[in-house]
C-alpha cells in the first residue's frame, strides 16, 4: 500500500546548482552479509552548504558516512570528495575532511592539548603550524584554561567540544558529522547547533546526518531523508514539504474504542488522505484542511461511542513527509 | 533476607563472567596439579625418591676408590650412578640441568696417593643453595669421612700388628692394609650406633614428606585471594556507577550493603576451597577428611577473611585496574610471606618472624595441623580466632571507608 | 614519522598508567625481592642465619660410670652450637614428643636406656639407635640435628670398628693379642678422629655446576634464576597488554577515527607494535639494571644478554599481538591474556625457576612454549654462557617473533579490511 519513492522528485533540483560540488555521490551500496544497509545513494553537496542526511535509526546514515570517510569500502558506485575518488584517493579524501564521530573519540588520559597535538600530527601538521593550530583549537572551543587536565575529568559538554575540535585541526574542506547531538544536553545541543552554523558561515562544507527533523530543518540548506538503506527524497525544506502537499498533520487520542475500527472510519472520509496507528495506540492523520475535517472526526468518533481525549494539529513540515513517504513516523522506526 | 539478595546478585553476576571461571576453578586447579606434579608428588611412593649421585672414577683400579663407592652406596638419601664417558664430559651441565643432583669425581692416582698419606681431594660438583644439593653433599661428607676412617683403622691395624709381627714383604703388608680396609668399609654397612627418624602427625614413618601437603594448602590460600578479584569488580562496578547510589534509597542499609558483598564474597571462596580441596584429596592423597570439621573450621575462617580482604580491595580501589592490581600484590606478598610457596622454617628469621604474623601463614598453619601433624579440631582454634580477629580488623576498616566514601550513616 | 607519533602516543598513555607501571616494574622487583628477603644469607650456605631449632632432648640411658648418653647431651648443648639448635632436657620422653606435637620443639632426642652398654660391651655386636622425632613440616631443622648427632655417633662407631678390625686381622693371621689392644685401638682412633674433627670439610673440592659461575654464591644463582622467570612473564604480560590498546581503541572509537585521518592501516599497526617493541625494551633494560643493582645478580656477558634482549621483546611482541588477534573486546582481553600467558608461562618453566629437581623432562616441555625458549638463552646467561651457547634459543625467538607477529598481523588486515 506503501509508496516508496527511489528516485527524487523535487521539481527544480538541477537548476539548484550554483557552486562548485564539494561532494559527489553517484549509486553508493554496501552490503552486511545478506543486509542491504546502503542500497544506491546518490546526491550532490555543493561547496559551503550544509546537507543533512534525515532518517531514522538504521536508516544508513552511518554506513553512508562511513564509506564516504573512507572507513568503508563500497560494493558499488563511487563518491568524489573534492573530486577525489573515495575508492581511488583515499589518502587525498582523507586530507580534504574533517570526521565529528558520534561517540567521543579521544583518549581519555590524555589531556585536551595532548590529544589535539596527536591527531594533529596524524593529519600531517608539524613545528609552528601544529602549535598554532592546536592554540586557535582550544581557543574555538573553550579549552584554553582546561588544556592540560585529562579528558577523562571533562564534563559531557566539554568531550563534545573536543571531539569537534580535533576534527578541525587541519582546516578540512568538507566536515562530516555523525549525529553530534546524541544523547547531550539542550545547552550543549544548542551550542553545537551554533558552531555548525558558525563553521558554515566561514565556508565550511557540512554533511551532517541526524534523526532530529527540528535540526535538519534549522541548520540544512538541503535535506536528504533516508530510510532502510535508500534516499527516499532529497531538497531543500520548502521542496521538501511540499511534497505532502498543502496537508495538515493531526494526531489524536481516542479512548472506549479499538483504534483500528475509528481508523478505518475515518480513512473512509472525504479529506482524510491517510491514517496510520502509532504504536501507543494514538492516530495520526494527514488531511487536506484540518478546520474542515476536525468536526466529521469527532461525529464518526461519537457515533462509534468513542471519546477523543487529544487532538493537536501540525502544519507540514519533514515529519509529515517522512510519514508520506513511508507510512512510519520517524521516531518510532 | 535482602543481605541474601544482594549475595545472590553478586554471585550469579560473577558466575557470568568468564574470568570467575578461569580465576577460581581453572587456574588453581591446574597450578596444583602442575607445581605438585613438577616437585615429585604426583609419582606413587614404589619409585625411588633418593637423589641421583654420579660416581666418576679416574682411578679404576685402586683400592680406597672402590671403597669410596662402596660407603657411597650404604647412603640411604642417594641413589649412585655411573655416567658414561660421553655424559662425564658434560657432568657439570648435567648436574645444573638436575639429571644429577651432583657428581663425586675421583681422580687418577687417589688410592695411592691416601694411602702413602699425601692429601687428595675427589672434586664434589653440587649446588649447595639447594635443600636437595645440601642433602647430597651431607651424605657424601658422611662417606668419605667414614672412608678416612677406615683408613686409618687399616693404617693403626697395619701397624699395631706389625709391631707384633712384622710382615715378610711390601706385598704382604699391602696386602694385609687392604684387608683391614675392605673389613673396616664393610664394617661401616652396620654400624653400631644410628639415627632413626620418626615423623611427627599423619607420616609416621620415613624421611620424605609429600611435597602435596606444603603446595595443595598452599597454592588453596593463594588463589583465594586471586579469586576474589571478579567479584571484587563486581561490587566496585557497582560503588562506580549509580547502582550503589540507586541501592542505598531502598530500605537495606549501608552496612546490610558490605555484609551482602561480604556474603557473596566468602560464598565464592567457599566453592573455591571445597573444588581445591576435594582435588588434593583425591588426586594427591593429601589427607583433609581425616578430620573434616577441624577442615571445616580452617575453610570458613579463611572464607570469612580473604572476603573482609575483598571488601577492603574494593571500597579503597579507585579504577578498575587498581582492583586488579591491589589483589595481585595481595596475592603475591600473602602467599610469600605466608610460606605457601615454601615452608617458613627454611627462610631467614626476619622474613619468617614477618610471615608467621600474616593471615595467610595461619591459614596454612590450620590446614596443616590436621593433615600433616594429625591434629584434632583443638589445633585449629587458634589460627581459626586469629583468622577471625583480621576478619574484624579489615572489616571495620572496610566500614569506615565506606562511611567515608559514601557520606552515610551506617547505622 | 607517524609511525612514531603512534608509538609515541601510545607509550605515553601505557606509562601514564599507574596499573601498567606496576606490572612492568612492580610486581617482578617485588617478588624477587620477596625471595631475596625470605634466603637472603641463608643459602649462602651460612646456616647461622637461620633461627636455630628446638631440640628437646631424653636421655634414657643411666648408666653409671662412662655415660655415652651424659656425653651426647653435653656435646648437643656446648657453645659452639648454640647457634643452630636451642636444646631444653626432658625429663621423660611422652613429654619430649608431646613437645613436638604441640610446636613447643622442632625435634626430640631419644637417647636410648642401653646406649652406654652397647658401646662398651663389644662382643654381641648389638646395634642400637638415637630416635629423632620430628615435626613433619619442618625440613631444614631436623636435618642439621641428624647431621650433629650421625657426626657424634660415627666417632664411637669408628672407633668400635678399629678395634672390631685389629681383633679379626689379629685372628686371622694368628697373633694373639692382649684384652686391651682392641680398647687402645679404639682409643688411638678416637684421638685421630678429634683432630680430624676440628677441620672439618677439608676433604673435599667443592664446585658449583657450570652454569653457576656467573653467579658464583647460591643466593644470587637463585635470585637470578627467579628474577629471570618473573622479568620474562611480566614482560610477556606487559607485550600483550601494550598490544591490548588497539582493542582499547576500536572500544574507545578512535582507531575508527584513526582510520579517517590520512595514514595507512599497515602505517597504524606499525605504530602499535613500535609502541610495544619500544615498551618491552624499555622494561627488560630496567629491570636487567635494576635487579643487577638490588640483589647483585651477574645477567651475563653484555654480548649475550643485549641478543637475549632483542630476542625476548621480539618474541614477546609477536605473541602479544597474536593474543590479542583473537580478542574482540577488552572484557575479554582480561581472562585471555591473564590464562594464556598463566598456562604458558607455567609450561614455558617461569614459574619454576626457583625449585631444585625438577624432572628432566620438564625442560622438553618448557619449549614448547615461547617462554621456554627464552627463558632457555636467559638461563645461559646467568650461566656465564657465550654468544655461542644463546646463539640457538635467540634465533628460534626472533624468527619465531616474527611469524607470530605475521599471523597477527594478517588476523587484523582482515579484521579491519
Amino acid at each position: 500500500m506503501l509508496q516508496v519513492v527511489t528516485q527524487p522528485q523535487v521539481p527544480g533540483k538541477a537548476a539548484n546548482h550554483n557552486g562548485p560540488i564539494a561532494i559527489r555521490v553517484e549509486g553508493l551500496g554496501k552490503n552486511f552479509d545478506k543486509i542491504q544497509a546502503v542500497q544506491d545513494v546518490s546526491f550532490e553537496v555543493e561547496e559551503g552548504q550544509i546537507v543533512s542526511l534525515l532518517g531514522p535509526n538504521g536508516a544508513g546514515k552511518t554506513t553512508t558516512l562511513s564509506m564516504l570517510a573512507c572507513l568503508l569500502r563500497p560494493d558499488s558506485g563511487d563518491a568524489w570528495i573534492m573530486d577525489y575518488s573515495i575508492k581511488t584517493e583515499a589518502a587525498a579524501v582523507k586530507q580534504a575532511i574533517g570526521v565529528v564521530p558520534q561517540e567521543i573519540a579521544l583518549y581519555s588520559d590524555l589531556s585536551a592539548k595532548e590529544n589535539l597535538q596527536f591527531w594533529g600530527k596524524m593529519y600531517g601538521l608539524r613545528g609552528p603550524k601544529l602549535t598554532g593550530r592546536v592554540e586557535e583549537i582550544l581557543e574555538l572551543v573553550g579549552l584554553t584554561e582546561r588544556q592540560k587536565g585529562p579528558v577523562a575529568k571533562f564534563s559531557g559538554g566539554m568531550k563534545r567540544r573536543l571531539n569537534i575540535g580535533v576534527a578541525l585541526l587541519h582546516r578540512p574542506q568538507v566536515l562530516y558529522m555523525d549525529e553530534p547531538t546524541v544523547g547531550i544536553d539542550p545547552q550543549s545541543r544548542r551550542n553545537i547547533l551554533d558552531s555548525v552554523k558558525k563553521l558554515n558561515r566561514e565556508g565550511m562544507t557540512v554533511l551532517y546526518t541526524t534523526h532530529y527533523m527540528e535540526e535538519a530543518q534549522e541548520l540544512s540548506n538541503r535535506i536528504i531523508i533516508m530510510d532502510q538503506g535508500k534516499v527516499i527524497v532529497q531538497g531543500t525544506h520548502q521542496e521538501l514539504v511540499k511534497i505532502v502537499g498543502e496537508q495538515d498533520r493531526i494526531n489524536l487520542t481516542v479512548s472506549q474504542v479499538v483504534p483500528k475500527e475509528i481508523a478505518e472510519r475515518w480513512h473512509a472520509l472525504e479529506g482524510v488522505n491517510r491514517v496510520s496507528l502509532n504504536e501507543d495506540n494514538s492516530l495520526t492523520l494527514l488531511v487536506s484542511d484540518s478546520n474542515l475535517i476536525l468536526p466529521n472526526l469527532f461525529e464518526v468518533a461519537t457515533g462509534l461511542g468513542a471519546r477523543i481525549t487529544s487532538v493537536d494539529i501540525q502544519e507540514p513540515n519533514l515529519e509529515a513527509v517522512f510519514l508520506h513517504l513511508t507510512g512510519r513516523g520517524l521516531r518510532d522506526s | 533476607m535482602r543481605i541474601f539478595t544482594l549475595a545472590f546478585k553478586d554471585l550469579l553476576q560473577t558466575t557470568r563472567d568468564v574470568r570467575t571461571a578461569v580465576f577460581v576453578v581453572v587456574m588453581p586447579l591446574l597450578f596444583t596439579y602442575f607445581l605438585i606434579a613438577v616437585n615429585g608428588g604426583a609419582s606413587g611412593s614404589s619409585t625411588d625418591s633418593r637423589l641421583a649421585l654420579a660416581f666418576i672414577n679416574h682411578d679404576p683400579n685402586g683400592i680406597v676408590s672402590a671403597q669410596f663407592f662402596n660407603l657411597l652406596g650404604n647412603s640411604e638419601v642417594v641413589r649412585l650412578g655411573v655416567p658414561d664417558e660421553n655424559a662425564q664430559a658434560r657432568i657439570s651441565e648435567q648436574v645444573r640441568d638436575g639429571t644429577y643432583t651432583a657428581a663425586v669425581i675421583v681422580p687418577a692416582g687417589y688410592s695411592e696417593q691416601l694411602i702413602a698419606g699425601t692429601p687428595v681431594k675427589p672434586q664434589v660438583i653440587v649446588d649447595q643453595g639447594s635443600e636437595s644439593g645440601q642433602s647430597a653433599l651431607n651424605a657424601i661428607e658422611t662417606a668419605s669421612d667414614r672412608l678416612q676412617g677406615a683408613l686409618q683403622t687399616a693404617r693403626q691395624t697395619t701397624q699395631t700388628f706389625e709391631a707384633r709381627q712384622p710382615f715378610t714383604d711390601a706385598t704382604a703388608r699391602q696386602n694385609f692394609f687392604n684387608e683391614a680396609l675392605a673389613a673396616a668399609t664393610g664394617a661401616w654397612k652396620t654400624p653400631t650406633l644410628t639415627v632413626r627418624t620418626e615423623q611427627g602427625g599423619t607420616q609416621s614413618t620415613g624421611n620424605q614428606v609429600s611435597p602435596a601437603t606444603q603446595l595443595s594448602p598452599g597454592i588453596l590460600v593463594q588463589f583465594v585471594v586471586l579469586g576474589l578479584v571478579s567479584i571484587c569488580v563486581v561490587f566496585f562496578l557497582e560503588r562506580k556507577t549509580q547502582t550503589l547510589s540507586r541501592m542505598l534509597t531502598t530500605p537495606i542499609s549501608p552496612l546490610g550493603i558490605l555484609l551482602g558483598h561480604g556474603l557473596a564474597m566468602a560464598g565464592l571462596i567457599f566453592f573455591q576451597e571445597i573444588l581445591l580441596i576435594t582435588f588434593g584429596q583425591i588426586a594427591f592423597g593429601v589427607d583433609y577428611l581425616r578430620d573434616p570439621l577441624a577442615v571445616l573450621l580452617v575453610m570458613v575462617a579463611l572464607a570469612v577473611w580473604a572476603a573482609s580482604l575483598g571488601l577492603l580491595i574494593a571500597v579503597f580501589a579507585r579504577v578498575m585496574e587498581q582492583v586488579v592490581m591491589f589483589s595481585l600484590i595481595a596475592m603475591f606478598t600473602l602467599s610469600t610471606l605466608g610460606g605457601c610457596w615454601f615452608p617458613l622454617e627454611i627462610t631467614g628469621p626476619v622474613f619468617s618472624t614477618i610471615g608467621h604474623l600474616t593471615p595467610s601463614a595461619w591459614a596454612m598453619e590450620g590446614f596443616q595441623n590436621v593433615i600433616v601433624r594429625g591434629q584434632g579440631i583443638g589445633a585449629v582454634l587458634l589460627p581459626v580466632g586469629i583468622l577471625m580477629a583480621y576478619t574484624v580488623v579489615f572489616f571495620s576498616i572496610v566500614t569506615w571507608k565506606f562511611q567515608r566514601r559514601t557520606s552515610l550513616n551506617m547505622a | 614519522m607517524k609511525i612514531l607519533d603512534i608509538a609515541f602516543k601510545d607509550m605515553l598513555r601505557s606509562f601514564r598508567s599507574g596499573f601498567a607501571i606496576i606490572m612492568m616494574f612492580g610486581l617482578p622487583l617485588l617478588i624477587t625481592g620477596l625471595f631475596y628477603l625470605a634466603f637472603g644469607g641463608i643459602i649462602n650456605g651460612d646456616n647461622d642465619q637461620l633461627a636455630p631449632t628446638k631440640v628437646q632432648v631424653v636421655n634414657l640411658d643411666q648408666t653409671q660410670g662412662v655415660a655415652a648418653g651424659n656425653s651426647l647431651v653435653t656435646f648437643l648443648q656446648s657453645q659452639e652450637l648454640t647457634k643452630l639448635i636451642a636444646v631444653t632436657v626432658s625429663p621423660d620422653e611422652a613429654s619430649a614428643r608431646q613437645a613436638v606435637d604441640s610446636q613447643q620443639a622442632g625435634v626430640a632426642v631419644i637417647i636410648p636406656a642401653n646406649f652406654s652398654n652397647t658401646i662398651m660391651d663389644s662382643a654381641t655386636g648389638a646395634a642400637t639407635a638415637v630416635t629423632l622425632y620430628q615435626d613433619p613440616t619442618l625440613r631444614l631443622g631436623p636435618q642439621i640435628v641428624r647431621e650433629l648427632i650421625g657426626h657424634f655417633l660415627d666417632h664411637y662407631n669408628g672407633s668400635r670398628i678399629a678395634g672390631g678390625v685389629l681383633a679379626a686381622q689379629a685372628g686371622k693371621y694368628g697373633v694373639t693379642l692382649d684384652n686391651t689392644a682392641s680398647q687402645v685401638a679404639g682409643l688411638e682412633y678416637s684421638q685421630w678422629a678429634q683432630t680430624q674433627g676440628a677441620q672439618p670439610n677439608q676433604l673435599l673440592d667443592l664446585q658449583a655446576p657450570a652454569s653457576q659461575s656467573a653467579n658464583d654464591k647460591p643466593l644470587t644463582s637463585l635470585i637470578g634464576s627467579v628474577m629471570a622467570g618473573m622479568m620474562l612473564f611480566f614482560v610477556f604480560y606487559t607485550g600483550a597488554d601494550t598490544a591490548e590498546t588497539i582493542v582499547k581503541e576500536e572500544e574507545e572509537g578512535t582507531l575508527a577515527r584513526l582510520f579517517t585521518t590520512p595514514t595507512s592501516r599497515p602505517l597504524i599497526l606499525a605504530g602499535k607494535f613500535v609502541s610495544v617493541v619500544i615498551t618491552l625494551l624499555i622494561q627488560v633494560v630496567t629491570l636487567v639494571v635494576a635487579s643487577a643493582l638490588l640483589f647483585g645478580i651477574n645477567w651475563g656477558a653484555p654480548l649475550p644478554v643485549g641478543f637475549m634482549t632483542v630476542g625476548t621483546v621480539v618474541l614477546a611482541a609477536g605473541f602479544g599481538l597474536l593474543l590479542i588477534s583473537f580478542v574482540k573486546t577488552t572484557r575479554q582481553s582480561g581472562p585471555v591474556i591473564g590464562g594464556a600467558l598463566a598456562i604458558t608461562g607455567m609450561l614455558g618453566g617461569l614459574m619454576t625457576t626457583g625449585f631444585n629437581n625438577i624432572p628432566s623432562f620438564f625442560a622438553t616441555i618448557n619449549l614448547l612454549t615461547p617462554q621456554g625458549w627464552v627463558l632457555k638463552g636467559w638461563t645461559s646467561t646467568l650461566g656465564g654462557g657465550g654468544v655461542g651457547d644463546i646463539i640457538g634459543p635467540w634465533l628460534v625467538s626472533i624468527v619465531l617473533g616474527l611469524a607470530l607477529f605475521g599471523v597477527a598481523t594478517l588476523i587484523f588486515r582482515r579484521r579491519f579490511a
